[in-house]
């Protein structure tokens, strides 16, 4: 009788064959655009006399990168390839954009809680933060940064060190352990170390979601990255050294030199970023169970114990898929480094694909980067967001 | 049929409210409340809804501030003062009808985060007490779960085992029961009776008349924000003297 009651059902009312037609319908129309693209750019490559390969990446690339590292090693314009210069540009915007995200995260928490301040105050200075940065475009605040800024700071034969650090308008200078130059690379161990550390808390706050034992996981991990860093340093032959910086006739040597260019863009980001991030956490905390508040200080816990051990733990929960998103944004905002002229990924692959012609191919290899960044940043927060999940029946 | 009554006439006073008023706004929530409870008292709260019964109970350990009047807690006076405010608090514990238990800590976190933190005891220390009361509130082999993983009544009794920890002298309670089951009221009632027959000070807000007839010294009933009546269980259920109690009974009765 079920099956006669279906078969009476003419085709074009039957909820599971729509369905169907339109997926159907929507294959055939996607396939049929990308075969239009392909066929557009094939007929535009021929009509330029132009190949899409990717041969170039092994010729020299022969342009100046300003902080030309890629990953601990140095670039060499008159002998490394495109191939390299790309991994120097990748380097470059992965610094920006890690350094970036840690840093809005705790500045936007910050905030987010000063939002929700009973002290009028700071309530009032936090608004007033989160709404001029949230309301004007990042490009903008990016050339206030490095135009008004940092570029209006004093020139660096006339800048005081501060215990050793040089601020000027030639970047920040500072003592740090730098590589030796003839031994081996130190960095793929900070790396592994920091894998490794990373690795040793999931491992640990996984243990405490299954079993209840409570794990001190964060200085678990922080012991292992301390423990493999010093491994490293030892097992390679002790690769760092102290370095402080010295001001000579052309400027700063020596130390960690971090160019006006990153700090403007760092700044930048971390700021505009921040002010989503405090907006976030606000409503993050917000979301949170009056009761548990009350419940926290009925047994005598204080307001920073409660916000700390009680309300941001269960804010978090509803603040890492926005929090992703920000992340997302940072990075791909870190590509405007173009106009203030820092060498990020796109800024490199502009040059080199001006330089070598092959434009299509480099802006190709930007979206894949990009496209990669974006993927792995996604991956890790679906981790992290599952890792923490409450359990409940 | 009732216990015979505890001799309190000479016992200290354990909360002493004078004159208390309290607005929210302009609606006045509570009106001259001035009542006092001795230590080792075990008083009922009742009162139809929305007559200041909450309100009231959370002024004692400010979660509630009130506007006038005085509200002495173990002979520490509430102010503002806030080394005042953390000494009520530390022997004064809160039963919600919420549980509000932490979802994110297990239970026996739950119960030792505030002894750890607030009182700094060692962890094996805190452990130990919290093991011992979920001993007490009989589920012991629930420590290592969540919350969420608990029933209504399973959760209730964890949230008096954790207010417990701190070893309050005054325990609060508001609608303990209100949000279970029927077939789990039974398991937190008896928990809380036998709360009430160790000497500990309590002010419960609850409309289980068996409990309040069992344990209850005294009967305090709200209206409007006022204190209306105050009785004997046996008393005031038998033959309340206020028209108001009487029609509050007649609803909660059953006509
Ligand atoms: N935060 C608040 N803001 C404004 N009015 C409030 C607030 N909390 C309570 N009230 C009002 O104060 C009065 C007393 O509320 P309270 O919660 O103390 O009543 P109750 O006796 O506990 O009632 P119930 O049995 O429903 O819990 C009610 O009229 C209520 O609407
Ligand atoms: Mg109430």
């Amino acid at each position: 009788m079920n099956s006669q009651m279906q078969a009476s059902v003419p085709f074009y009312r039957d909820v599971k064959k729509l369905a169907l037609i339109a997926q159907v319908v929507f294959l055939v129309v996607v396939v049929l655009l990308i075969a239009l693209v392909i066929n557009n750019i094939n007929l535009g490559l021929k009509k330029q006399n132009l190949n899409f390969s990717f041969d170039f990446l092994n010729q020299t690339a022969g342009f100046q990168v300003a902080e030309g590292t890629a990953f601990g090693v140095p670039y060499d314009s008159s002998s490394d390839n495109y191939f390299k210069v790309v991994f120097v540009g990748l380097y470059n915007t992965l610094r920006v954009a890690v350094t970036g995200m840690i840093l809005a995260t705790v500045l936007g928490v910050l905030v987010g809680i000063g939002r929700l301040s009973s002290n009028w105050l700071v309530g009032r200075l936090a608004l007033v933060y989160v709404e001029i940065l949230r309301n004007t475009p990042v490009l903008v605040q990016l050339f206030v940064w490095y135009f008004v800024v940092i570029l209006g700071l004093p020139a660096i034969s006339k800048a005081q060190p501060i215990l050793g650090v040089y601020l000027s308008n030639s970047g920040l200078a500072t003592p740090w352990l730098v590589q030796k130059p003839d031994m081996p690379n130190f960095f793929p161990v900070t790396i592994i170390a920091v894998l490794i550390g990373l690795a040793v808390f999931a491992f640990f706050s996984n243990q405490r979601a299954r079993t209840g034992k409570p794990t001190p996981a964060g200085w678990y991990a922080i012991a292992a990255w301390l423990l493999v860093q010093i491994i490293g340093f030892f097992a390679l032959g002790q690769p760092l050294e102290y370095g402080a910086p010295v001001r000579g006739n052309f400027g700063v040597t020596g130390g960690l030199q971090v160019s006006p260019e990153f700090t403007a863009l760092l700044i930048g980001l971390v700021v505009y970023t921040s002010s989503f991030i405090a907006e976030i956490t606000r409503a993050g905390i917000q979301s949170v169970n009056k009761g548990q508040t009350e419940a926290a200080r009925a047994l005598g816990l204080g307001y920073s114990e409660t916000l700390q051990l009680i309300i941001l733990p269960q804010a978090l929960r509803v603040m890492i898929p926005p929090l992703g998103n920000q992340y997302l944004n940072l990075t791909k905002n870190s590509s405007l480094a173009v106009a203030i002229g820092y060498s990020d990924v796109l800024n490199v692959l502009g040059t080199a694909g001006n330089q070598s012609g092959q434009n299509l191919q480099t802006f190709f290899i930007a979206g894949i980067v990009y496209l990669i960044l974006s993927f792995t940043i996604a991956f890790l927060v679906n981790l992290y967001n599952s890792a923490t999940r409450l359990r409940t029946r | 049929m009732t216990q015979p009554l505890k001799d309190l006439s000479a016992a200290p006073v354990a909360i002493q409210a004078d004159h208390v008023n309290k607005y929210y706004g302009s609606f006045q929530a509570l009106k001259d409340v001035s009542m006092q409870v001795k230590q080792g008292e075990v008083v009922v709260v009742i009162g139809p809804s929305g007559s200041g019964k909450s309100t009231f109970i959370r002024c004692i350990n400010r979660l509630e501030e009130h506007q006038t009047g005085r509200i002495v807690v173990g002979g520490v006076e509430l102010t503002n003062d806030v080394r005042n405010i953390d000494a009520i608090r530390k022997d004064v514990g809160m039963v919600f009808q919420s549980f509000n238990l932490f979802p994110h800590l297990t239970v026996l976190q739950n119960i030792t985060i505030a002894p750890m933190r607030v009182k700094k005891l060692e962890k094996a220390a805190a452990e130990k007490v919290g093991m011992d009361l979920l001993e007490r509130v009989g589920i012991p082999e629930q420590a290592s779960k969540f919350p969420g993983q608990l029933s209504g009544g399973q959760q209730q009794r964890v949230a008096i085992a954790r207010a417990l920890a701190m070893q309050p002298k005054i325990m609060l309670f508001d609608e303990p029961t209100s949000a279970l089951d029927p077939e789990m009221i039974k398991e937190v009632l008896d928990v809380m009776k036998e709360l009430a027959t160790s000497g500990i000070t309590m002010m419960c807000v609850t409309h289980e008349m068996g409990f309040a007839r069992e344990v209850a010294d005294r009967i305090i009933f709200f209206d409007k924000g006022q204190v209306i009546e105050e009785a004997t269980p046996d008393d005031f259920y038998n033959n309340p003297k206020t028209d108001r109690a009487k029609l509050f009974l007649s609803q909660i009765l059953g006509h």
